[in-house]
């Protein structure tokens, strides 16, 4: 195993979060993006971790157990442990050696060519304690899927092994900025293979995926004014859906698909309407006076959470998604935005001020606990994993903005991977379909 | 003052001294070319009270090309004249020249020392009806993006509020926000931060 390619620390919550953004500060976890081998710092505490052993593969493609080691090891769920010699899934494997040696499971498999640019990669994963095969799976692939390949499976041995789904294989979107450019990026969960959908000499902000990951909502000023487009990932075709007179921001999209919640100031003062994800007309559902921005379904689609500073302080809301008489959803901060709800309802995310410095916050919408889940302090921009398990939220450090991901429980965060220039305005993408 | 027969507004560069002109003969002067000939041509100034001004002032390119023609004839026909004067906007010396309204922190409002800034664009603006604006509000950089998007949103509206009370049309004017995304001061100081919380007014 390539053992340069994570240092995993079980150091205590505090002096991690130190040591992060002391790493964030110089450098340390910022590695170049076209570096192959990406250093990459997980903070937490170590308990409780399922220790795994993955051997190299067979054949000439190590990207494929690399990228297995990398997911496993950032979920902060496994402790994968070095095995310097190759397993491959026919290999003849000693469980009760690997057993002692502290490994729960094991995982062996190799990467066949099968024809020009053509592979399969098969797999296999075995209990070493209860001596049975978990998992055995042969997977055909094109060449340049290869990482998407291996992030399936580390979905896979994810899923086998804690009963939750993986979302190693989901991607994220993001706005980078270098220079004067401005750029639209998708890329794999863990900020590698960047891929740039629009590229701009004007900001870029608030982008939105659709629910079912083809599209994305975001809005840019390439007009010298604020207007929401909706851009078709595959074939790069994009429509201006809210360009009325005035503002035109914050796109969320409806859990169907149809439609976008967005913030208009067509009528003067910001305010939340509807509008068809195809566009067309504008139907104003909040009736304020002062600002009401920021708007995000819930999963049920039955509700929306918004910004308001309608109490004279902005704070986050809640209303029926068609409009109504909306119901104060945080306290404790004169400062409380950008709300955005778990794949599953039942948390709240959001950014509050405290003591001026601006944090990401998790309220549980059932028990109406609410934990500070950072303490960077320039934090901007929620939002959750598929499985809501991590947040990933930009933050500011050495004077750049870079992006990190946290487990909602807290103990756990990582910076991703940065690309030259600063990167911001995350969005964690749906699993793919 | 120069004068000269063909006057487009383009070739209008900068404010000429010379000598001192009884501006009411000279449109008295204008009234009357104006009639006889049927032609127009441009007199529009920022002291102009004409409420037909803006509308002639619009016609300054319909200027008759074969008026330099006709004038070397003698007295028959009657060539006019336009002064050549500066549009006040594109004059750095015009208080027009002023477009930034400043904001306190987490204010909306304007204060009176920005007020004369107001009142000099809502007079050229209600002078010039076919010209229009675009109001560009701004934020400092803390917070969220979108909220500060509306909080900029908010200054330009209170700006345009003002602005309609002097008499601008609404059709003259919109307000949008760039929030936090176009910085003119760079830095994370208060001073940059100061500079910007601001509404731009931006002739269109």
């Amino acid at each position: 195993m390539n053992k340069s390619l994570f240092r995993l620390r079980f150091l205590s919550f505090l002096s991690l979060l130190t040591l992060l953004l002391a790493g964030l500060a110089t450098g340390l976890v910022t590695p170049n993006a076209q570096a192959q081998s990406t250093r990459i710092d997980v903070s937490g505490i170590g308990a409780h971790q399922l220790p795994i052993a993955i051997g190299r593969f067979g054949g000439d493609r190590p990207l494929v157990e690399q990228v297995i080691r990398s997911d496993l090891t950032r979920s902060s769920v496994f402790r994968v442990l070095a095995v310097d010699q190759t397993l491959t899934e026919t290999s003849a494997l000693d469980l009760n050696a690997f057993r002692n040696q502290g490994a729960d499971s094991v995982l062996a498999g190799s990467v066949q060519r099968t024809a020009e640019g053509r592979y399969e990669v098969r797999y296999k994963l075995i209990d070493s304690v209860r001596q049975q095969v978990l998992l055995e799976r042969a997977i055909p692939v094109a060449e340049g899927d290869l990482r998407l390949a291996a992030h399936r499976i580390a979905d896979d041995i994810y899923e086998r092994l804690t009963g939750i789904k993986g979302v190693f294989s989901t991607r994220i979107a993001f706005v980078s900025k270098e220079g004067s450019r401005y750029r639209l990026n998708i890329a794999d969960w863990d900020g590698e293979n960047v891929q740039t959908a629009l590229n701009s000499s004007e900001p870029i902000i608030s982008p939105a995926w659709s629910p079912d990951g083809t599209r994305i909502a975001y809005v840019s000023f390439e007009t010298r004014k604020p207007v929401v487009y909706v851009h078709m990932l595959t074939t790069g075709q994009r429509r201006a859906v809210a360009e009325f007179r005035g503002s035109n921001s914050a796109p969320a999209w409806s859990p169907d698909g149809r439609q976008l919640a967005v913030t208009l100031t067509r009528d003067g003062g910001s305010q939340i309407y509807l509008i068809s994800a195809e566009g067309g007309e504008s139907r104003r559902i909040t009736q304020s006076s002062g600002i009401d921005t920021e708007p995000y379904f819930s999963p049920d689609g039955q509700f929306i959470y918004f910004t308001s500073d309608r109490g004279g302080a902005p704070q986050i809301y809640r209303m029926p998604a068609s409009g109504g008489n909306a119901t104060r959803m945080t306290f404790g901060s004169n400062y409380n935005v950008s709300p955005r709800l778990s794949p599953d309802g039942q948390h709240l995310a959001f950014i509050t001020r405290r003591d001026g410095r601006f944090l990401v916050a998790l309220r549980d919408l059932q028990g109406n606990s609410e934990t500070l889940l950072t303490d960077g302090g320039e934090e901007e921009s929620p939002s959750f994993s598929p499985n809501g398990r991590w947040v990933m939220y930009s933050t500011r450090a050495g004077g750049r903005d870079s992006l990190v991901i946290v487990t909602t429980d807290g103990r756990f965060r990582q910076a991703l991977p940065r690309v030259s220039g600063e990167i911001r305005e995350p969005a964690w993408g749906p699993y793919p379909r | 003052m120069t004068f000269s027969a063909n006057r487009s507004a383009s070739s209008v560069a900068g404010r000429s001294a010379g000598r001192p002109v009884r501006r009411p003969a000279r449109l008295a002067l204008m009234s009357l070319l104006l009639a006889s000939a049927g032609l127009v041509a441009c007199t529009s100034t920022q002291l102009e009270k004409d409420p037909n001004a803006a509308d002639l002032r619009g016609s300054a390119d319909a200027v008759d090309p074969n008026a330099a023609a006709n004038a070397s004839r003698g007295i028959s026909s009657v060539a006019p004249v336009a002064t050549e004067e500066v549009d006040p906007l594109n004059d750095p010396a015009s208080p027009l020249a002023r477009r930034s309204v400043y904001f306190q922190f987490d204010s909306f409002v304007v204060q009176p020392e920005f007020q004369p800034v107001v009142e000099t664009h809502a007079r050229y603006l209600t002078t010039n009806r076919n010209r229009s604006v675009v109001l560009e509000g701004n934020t400092d950089e803390s917070g969220s993006r979108e909220y500060n998007l509306a909080l900029g949103q908010k200054r330009a509206d209170a700006v345009r509020r003002a602005l309609t009370g002097l008499g601008v049309e609404d059709s003259q004017m919109e307000s949008i926000s760039f929030g936090e995304e176009k910085p003119r001061a760079l830095g994370h100081d208060e001073t940059s931060m100061a500079e910007n919380r601001r509404v731009d007014i931006n002739y269109r």
